[in-house]
């Protein structure tokens, strides 16, 4: 070997801090690092030239096994170890490499093991994987309870707590707050003066000892007599300090870098996890105040439906007294001053009368056609063909002198409010009875059909028909298309109808064409 | 020929009033007709008050007309409060009104009348009402009787 050689390995068994040793093919120690020496607490006398077993107490086999598989196999070996430390008890995590060493001619003459304690970052590890396993699937308050008990134990601190700032500035209100003994009642504290106004300047503070008196105004460290403080600012995406993940210690920090890097690790997620409670809180209380608009606006629309139902009341009653009025008087003119009138006069009289009377229907329509958005659905399951029946039976009783064939499909079954359909179909059949007055053979259909998927109903006769161009304007409160002279109504039957419909969640429309007859379509609830 | 008996028209609106007298008269009725304008009024010719004190205790109406929406106390209260009375409980009540609201319909049986009637536009579909209502009640229906 070159002195430079030899020099190089002196220094490196001496200064390097690796722990590394070199058996003989016996594995007997040949040489070994002061690290290794350190680690173990033995001198060189105490080690060289003599086998594990012979050096440390304990079973020894697996670590000779180790040993006899590399010089077996003549190939390196990487292994992780761990063992409590001989003299101090501790944990001991090595990373391990074992290969064989060969002399000049390449004969194995032993092999050489060099390891890196790596204790710190495997208990860094654990103890992030502890809490990781505690919080994970949990969120809010819940998430907050776990994260602090788990952080406690793993730092072995006093205490834990997540605070937030008050929109104040001047306040922090904990969210979470645990000691030894578990959760403790969250406060609220002043920050002015505190270590944990430090906290929020977006950088980790570590206080190992003497927390409480480096902060005298501080009356959390003081009452609960703490010796060390770490606090991390909270940060949320707007890189906005919302609040500080503290820890307190009744005793001086020992580990103050894992303690640090903890809460470096920690920090964000905990951060994120309030960012989103205050917007799952921000949401909620969104919703409260759309529900409480809601609550208003349905107040202000009974309130206002209120005064529709009165307003039709009187509607109904008020101004239909006049009209009778009107119609009786002109009664008793037309009879009791019968020979002093000429047939001018009573043309007048009569003409008067019969406009009392249009407008009395007219009313009655209007209180109908506002009667639908008035009432309650009381849905039930209806039979149409027997509902439409009933309507035709009426229709040829007022009129026994019109030859109509009418034809209704059986078992038409519908979810609906009786009354409500009962004036749609009142108005459908009615139209199609009235508007095939002219038809030589007038027929009237009434069945239903699927079309897009769905099931709809329909109204269909061979009367005058009309241009459909026209046909929104018919489902329009007193929109006709016939002259009143041919076709008495009063333009506010098929609003109704299209009303009613509407309510029922349904759609309706039309197919026809002048000459052709009309088909009325309508489907209700989805 | 109908029964005798004085019928008790509970009217607020004069037009009504004149124009159903002039019914009963389309239907040859000359039964004594006591017109009250308001609810109180009818309360007190049926329960002897006010005005109506000193009304002949046999003078019992055979038939009340009565309107729904009256000023002060309602029809609905009349209707009420003549149910509530053993001495008027059985009188035969009709209510004449322009409501067909199904609510003031459905109160009405509720409480106890005997029949709803709308008034209609056409005075000759109203001469025929009354006359239905009239012989009806008066000739037709048996009143009730002391027992």
């Amino acid at each position: 070997m070159h002195e430079i050689e030899a020099d190089l390995i002196g220094a490196m068994i001496r200064h390097s801090p690796g722990i590394f040793f070199l058996k003989n093919c016996n594995l007997e120690f040949e040489r070994v690092s002061q690290s290794f020496l350190d680690l173990f607490g033995l001198t060189e006398a105490q080690v060289l030239g003599r086998k594990a077993e012979d050096v440390f107490a304990g079973d020894q086999r697996q670590y000779v096994e180790m040993d006899r598989k590399v010089l077996d196999t003549a190939s390196p070996l990487f292994v992780e170890e761990h063992f409590l430390h001989p003299v101090q008890g501790r944990d001991v995590y090595l990373q391990t490499e074992k290969f064989p060493v060969y002399d000049k001619r390449h004969r194995l003459v032993g092999i050489c093991s060099v390891s890196h304690e790596i204790t710190e970052r495997k208990i860094l590890e654990q103890a992030t994987h502890a809490i990781i396993t505690g919080v994970s699937r949990r969120y809010n308050q819940d998430f907050f309870e776990q994260f602090v008990l788990k952080m406690r134990e793993a730092m072995e601190a006093s205490y834990v707590f997540v605070a937030r700032l008050k929109p104040d500035g001047e306040h922090a209100e904990m969210i979470v707050f645990c000691g030894e003994q578990g959760l403790l009642t969250p406060i609220t504290y002043r920050l002015e003066g505190t270590a944990s106004s430090h906290s929020l300047d977006k950088q980790l503070q570590l206080l190992a000892e003497g927390a409480s008196r480096l902060f005298p105004m501080d009356n959390e460290l003081s009452s609960f007599k703490i010796e060390g403080y770490i606090g991390a600012p909270l940060i949320d995406q707007h890189n906005v300090t919302m609040g500080v993940l503290g820890a307190m210690f009744r005793k001086p920090i020992t580990n103050p870098d894992f303690c640090s890097t903890l809460f470096r690790i920690f920090s964000d997620r905990i951060a994120s996890e309030m960012e989103r409670m205050e917007a799952v809180d921000a949401q909620a209380m969104l919703n409260k105040v759309l529900e409480e608009r809601v609550i208003a606006r349905t107040r202000e629309l009974e309130a206002v439906n209120q005064e529709l139902e009165a307003f039709s009341y009187s509607v109904s009653h008020d101004l239909r007294a006049p009209l009778r009025a009107l119609d009786g008087y002109s009664h008793a003119l037309l009879e009791d001053y019968e020979p002093q009138l000429d047939d001018m006069g009573k043309l007048y009289l009569t003409r008067l009368r019969l406009a009392a009377q249009q407008m009395g229907s007219l009313i009655d329509s209007l209180l109908e056609l506002s009667r639908v958005t008035r009432t309650h659905l009381n849905c039930a399951q209806v039979d149409l063909s027997e509902m439409v029946q009933g309507i035709v039976n009426d229709l040829r009783l007022s009129a026994p002198n019109r030859q109509v064939e009418v034809t209704i499909e059986p078992e038409l079954y519908v979810d609906a409010d009786p009354n409500l359909l009962h004036s749609v179909m009142q108005n459908l059949v009615g139209n199609a009875w009235k508007y095939s007055a002219r038809c030589e053979r007038a027929s009237i259909h009434v069945g239903q059909e699927a079309i897009n998927g769905r099931m709809a109903f329909y109204v269909k006769d061979n009367g005058i028909g009309f241009d459909t161009t026209q046909a929104a304007r018919l489902f329009v409160p007193f929109q006709r298309l016939h002259d009143k002279k041919d076709f008495e109504g009063t333009g506010i039957g098929l609003a109704t109808v299209s009303r009613i419909v509407k309510r029922h969640g349904g759609k309706i429309w039309v197919d026809s064409a002048p000459g052709q007859g009309s088909c009325f379509f309508f489907t209700l609830a989805d | 020929m109908l029964r005798e008996g004085t019928i008790l028209l509970v009217e607020d609106n004069p037009d009504d009033e004149l124009l159903t007298l002039r019914a009963f008269k389309k239907n040859d009725i000359y039964n004594k007709v006591i017109t009250a304008r308001d609810g109180q009024e009818a309360l007190d010719y049926l329960f002897r008050q006010g005005r109506f004190e000193n009304r002949p205790i046999h003078e019992k109406p055979v038939l009340v007309l009565l309107d729904l929406n009256l000023p002060g106390v309602s029809g609905h209260e009349v209707l009420r409060q003549i149910r509530t009375h053993e001495d008027t409980s059985t009188y035969p009540v009709v209510m004449l009104t322009t409501s067909n609201e199904s609510q003031d319909i459905h109160t009405s049986y509720e409480l106890g009348a005997n029949s709803f009637v709308r008034k209609p536009v056409d005075f000759e579909d109203f001469i025929e009402s009354v006359g239905n209502i009239l012989r009806y009640w008066l000739k037709i229906n048996l009143p009730p009787m002391a027992i």
